[in-house]
């Protein structure tokens, strides 16, 4: 029993680290929350166990205990005094910290990142100083130290972008743009997820946010503007366009120009395929390739069970070195 | 009922529970002891005929009676009679042509339809042959969900007891020219002279576009989607009554051959040219319509293209638009191409998809200019 309640304990306090945790508190405001939700819960647990103590005390306690605890001042005090003292405080502590703005001054300027929800899958677009735009997929890059700005829109039903250890939870809602502001303070991988139903394939909509020092999100970003690098010879590129892959996917500076599904231009760099649910590896792309409808039912990509084996190297090898 | 009797009923009446029972072991020992002769040549007395025609039509009658009657065209008639004179004639007769006496010795026999088809509604007409008849040896429609296909047959049983045989032999014939044989021709080949996998029948020629612009357009087409179209209709994956039966019938060996004759075939378009907002077909066909999730259909059937997936321009607004009806009520979907065009079918509107079959109809291909690719 003892050894089931210390793993139950364990198990728990594990979920509460790790890539996709509230705790987490990687950004200002979401350290801001995260202290919050501390406090309360250990401040609510000390007087939870005060309470109880005192309940203990004027049940089982010796008579001259249970006799003080009688008193009238006990009751004005823990009664009335206390709990207007510390709701007070708690009030004022919730003002200072909600007024602090989420993103504090900063000289030079925000990242700007268009994301927008898709069934099933998340549309990236990053906004670079010079006013070009880049587009990507179910991954966000940014670095540290700089105020990252997100527009949320959707473009079809109402999704919930939610990345814990950065940012709330903010809806995308069919119609209007909502932002959300954080300055990334801690480097890392983590994970975001779809927070509002939105279908059959909700529960695989998930992404990854890679937080990054600035010169690497420099060196990143750089690459990510350039156009695709594997030749148009390869096998894998001609049997990419072939098999009509470029008529939802583009992979800039090739045929493949298709604005449907996620743009592939730099997908071998990414950290998955599929919206977080499978690594971004030859043997990922081969199994996406192979039985995405079984990996994740009714998504809105056409079945390619027409793919030979020797196809499905092929484009899992140039999708691999879409670096 | 007088007094007596009904107290007599009303205390016997449990006996009557018996009688199912006794009826059910008479019918079981009467199966069992194999008295009843079910030869054909014992024939049925006049009664028992008279009863299972009432069951018949009263069965047919009933279960057709919801079968809403599509708009049949003429240029269903030649898809009809050539399927009826290669399949049914040789059971139902046809004009000129006497029931085989091999099968008019069945019981019960199979009527002559030229005569006896304007007993029966068109829908009923449809019903018989799509679903068949039981202990009839009329067999239900092979290409299972292609009622269209039935209803080109219907169009035409509903015409043949007015149509004139010079009529029915054009429109059964097709592009087929077929000599009667001479007589050393028919010592030895025998008088097979309308074998049932005719291509011409239906399909175009050098000369002769296709019977109608109900069949595809195959001159020019990509040889291996059209290896791979034959082996479909052979493995019962792609359905069709019209094609499995010749495509079965075809020996393996000769495939590649009808592949490549036709891949290299210049034939002339059908001239049925359809309405439809043919500028919004092609951005729908170079573009596709993002909005609704749909890709540029050229992207799979433009250039590069596998080699298995078939070219579109040049083919008739007809067929494309019932193949792509048939892909969005699912009739398409058992081959691994099919269950990939069926998604991208179920994203078009009616509009887009008037729109699109009539740009790709008004494409023009140099028919058999297309190079040939290798099958895979």
């Amino acid at each position: 029993m003892k050894r089931l309640l210390v793993l139950l304990l364990a198990g728990s306090l594990l979920a509460c680290a790790g890539e996709q945790s509230a705790f987490s508190g990687y950004s200002e405001g979401a350290a801001r929350v995260a202290q919050l939700t501390w406090m309360l819960m250990i401040g609510g647990g000390l007087i939870l166990l005060l309470v109880v103590v005192l309940t203990l005390v004027a049940l089982f306690g010796p008579p001259a205990w249970r006799r003080r605890l009688r008193g009238e001042g006990v009751v004005v005090g823990l009664g009335m005094v206390f709990p207007v003292v510390v709701l007070t405080a708690l009030l004022l502590y919730g003002f200072v910290l909600l007024r602090v703005e989420a993103v504090p001054e900063f000289g030079g300027e925000m990242l700007r990142i268009e994301v927008v929800g898709e069934q099933w899958w998340w549309r990236v677009i990053y906004h670079h100083p010079d006013g070009a735009t880049t587009e990507s997929a179910n991954e966000l890059r940014f670095p540290v130290g700089q105020p990252v700005e997100l527009a949320l829109t959707t473009a079809d039903v109402i999704h919930s972008f939610w990345l814990p250890a950065y940012g709330g939870k903010v809806d995308m809602i069919p119609g209007r743009t909502n932002y959300l502001r954080f300055l990334p303070t801690h480097p890392g991988v983590t994970r975001g997820q779809c927070a509002e139903y939105c279908g059959g394939a909700h529960a695989l909509m998930a992404f990854y946010a890679v937080a990054m020092s600035a010169e690497e999100f420099e060196q990143w970003r750089q690459r990510e503007r350039a156009d695709a690098v594997v030749p148009a010879e390869d096998s894998g590129a001609q049997q990419f366009l072939a098999n009509g892959c470029g008529g939802c996917h583009r992979v800039r500076d090739t045929p493949a120009q298709g604005a449907i599904g996620p743009d592939l231009t730099h997908v071998g760099s990414r950290l998955s395929v599929g919206a977080g649910i499978l690594s971004a590896d030859h043997q990922g792309f081969r199994a996406w390739l192979a039985r995405h409808q079984q990996l994740k039912p009714e998504n809105l990509m056409p079945p390619y069970d027409i793919l030979s084996d020797a196809e499905l190297d092929g484009i899992a090898g140039y999708l691999v070195a879409l670096k | 009922m007088s007094g007596p009797w009904r107290r007599r009923l009303r205390r016997h009446w449990p006996w009557l529970l018996l009688l199912p029972p006794f009826a059910g072991g008479i019918a079981f020992l009467m199966a069992w002891s194999g008295v009843i002769n079910i030869a054909a040549s014992a024939g049925h007395p006049h009664w028992l005929e008279a009863f299972l025609a009432l069951g018949m039509r009263s069965s047919i009658q009933a279960h057709s009676d919801h079968v809403q009657v599509p708009p049949l065209d003429d240029d269903l008639l030649p898809l009809g009679a050539a399927h009826f004179h290669g399949t049914c004639a040789i059971c139902h007769g046809a004009p000129d042509q006497p029931v085989n006496p091999v099968f008019a010795h069945m019981l019960p026999f199979p009527p002559p339809l030229q005569e006896k088809a304007s007993r029966w509604r068109t829908r009923e007409l449809f019903w018989i042959g799509y679903h068949g008849l039981q202990f009839t040896g009329m067999p239900k429609w092979s290409g299972s969900g292609r009622q269209d296909e039935m209803w080109a047959v219907a169009a035409l049983l509903r015409a043949l007891p007015e149509m004139d045989p010079a009529d029915y032999r054009a429109y059964a014939m097709g592009n087929a020219k077929i000599e009667p044989p001479a007589a050393e021709q028919l010592v030895r080949q025998g008088s097979n002279i309308f074998p049932i996998d005719s291509c011409d029948r239906c399909h175009g020629t050098a000369d002769a576009p296709a019977v109608s612009p109900y069949v595809p357009r195959l001159g020019g087409q990509s040889r291996a989607y059209l290896l791979r179209a034959l082996r479909e209709y052979r493995a019962d994956h792609r359905q069709s009554g019209f094609m499995e039966p010749v495509a079965v019938a075809l020996p393996e060996r000769s495939l590649a051959g009808l592949a490549d004759y036709y891949a290299a075939l210049p034939e002339p378009q059908h001239s049925n040219q359809p309405d439809g907002d043919k500028d919004l077909g092609r951005r729908l066909a170079t573009e596709g319509d993002p909005t609704r999730d749909l890709p540029a259909c050229l992207s799979c059937h433009g250039t590069p293209k596998r080699a298995d997936v078939p070219h579109l321009a040049g083919q008739s607004a007809v067929y494309l638009k019932q193949q792509l009806a048939l892909w969005r009520n699912g009739g398409r979907g058992q081959t691994a191409h099919g269950r990939m065009m069926a998604r991208v079918a179920q994203r078009l509107t009616p509009e887009q998809i008037d729109s699109v079959t009539a740009y790709f109809a008004s494409e023009s291909v140099p028919g058999g200019l297309v190079p040939l690719e290798d099958a895979r």
